[in-house]
């Protein structure tokens, strides 16, 4: 298991660190569905689950994250990344660990590409439960020739 | 975050991300806008992701809000050079729908 810190995922590429731990012997349209789906996963657990924002392009959003970051509540938030493979499927588990409640949205709004519609074309299947915080994705996963 | 610059060559305004492009680029991004609209006499705009390495959604959105900015400054926009996993981003997302994608 993983636990970043929420300053860790916004400042870093934690995406990368857990593919690193992962079988390399995946192929490379796996890693790269992967690599893109944990980073909108933990992007939106740090965004919105830990820290609470709603809207990341409103004006001021750098310094507002950046001021919650500094909150010793909703900044000391990890989250946490889960993952396991069994019968060629990869599931992988990122859990928040803010108190607001979320919902997935159900419908496009301009100007704002939901990581979810990204996501959903990439993995296999993504399910979000509210009442643990966490997001469940599952991949196909392929050997590299 | 991404390094994030802007030129005139000519009459076209030049956008060159580098790095990862994400939501946390955003208020930067931002005074790229406010800065398309000082240009006068431009007819084009083109951003060039050859040195990007990764965008997500939110990176995707601010390329949105500049679209947006470009019609309403009746400025030719294109996204150039995108390759490897950010060029199949843009393609997930369908950009080559509403962006002159140029290779």
């Amino acid at each position: 298991m993983f636990a970043f810190s929420t300053h860790a995922i916004l400042g870093g590429d934690c995406a990368t660190q857990v593919l690193s731990a992962l079988p390399q012997t995946m192929d490379q349209d796996t890693r790269f569905a992967v690599r893109v789906c944990l980073h909108e996963a933990l992007y939106n657990a740090a965004l919105h689950g830990n820290l609470e924002i709603d809207d990341i392009h409103r004006s001021g959003i750098t310094k507002e994250v950046e001021s919650r970051l500094n909150n010793p509540t909703l900044g000391s938030r990890p989250v946490y990344v889960t993952w396991e493979l069994m019968d060629q499927i990869l599931e992988i588990v990122v859990k928040d660990f803010g108190e607001k409640p979320v919902s997935l949205p159900t419908e496009d709004i301009p100007h704002r590409i939901h990581g979810l519609r990204l996501m959903r074309q990439l993995a296999r299947d993504l399910t979000f439960d509210p009442t643990i915080r966490a997001i469940k994705m599952g991949f196909c996963w392929k050997e590299a020739p | 975050m991404s390094k994030v610059e802007i030129t005139t060559q000519n009459n076209t305004k030049k956008i060159t991300l580098s790095g990862h492009f994400t939501a946390m680029d955003h208020d930067q991004f931002r005074a790229i806008l406010d800065d398309l609209q000082s240009g006068e006499g431009c007819t084009a705009c083109a951003v060039d992701l050859e040195h990007l390495e990764f965008i997500d959604s939110g990176g995707l959105g601010m390329l949105l809000l500049l679209r947006d900015a470009c019609i309403k400054q009746k400025l030719a926009l294109s996204l150039t050079n995108a390759k490897g996993d950010v060029l199949r981003i843009l393609d997930i997302a369908k950009f080559d729908q509403l962006f002159k994608v140029v290779g």
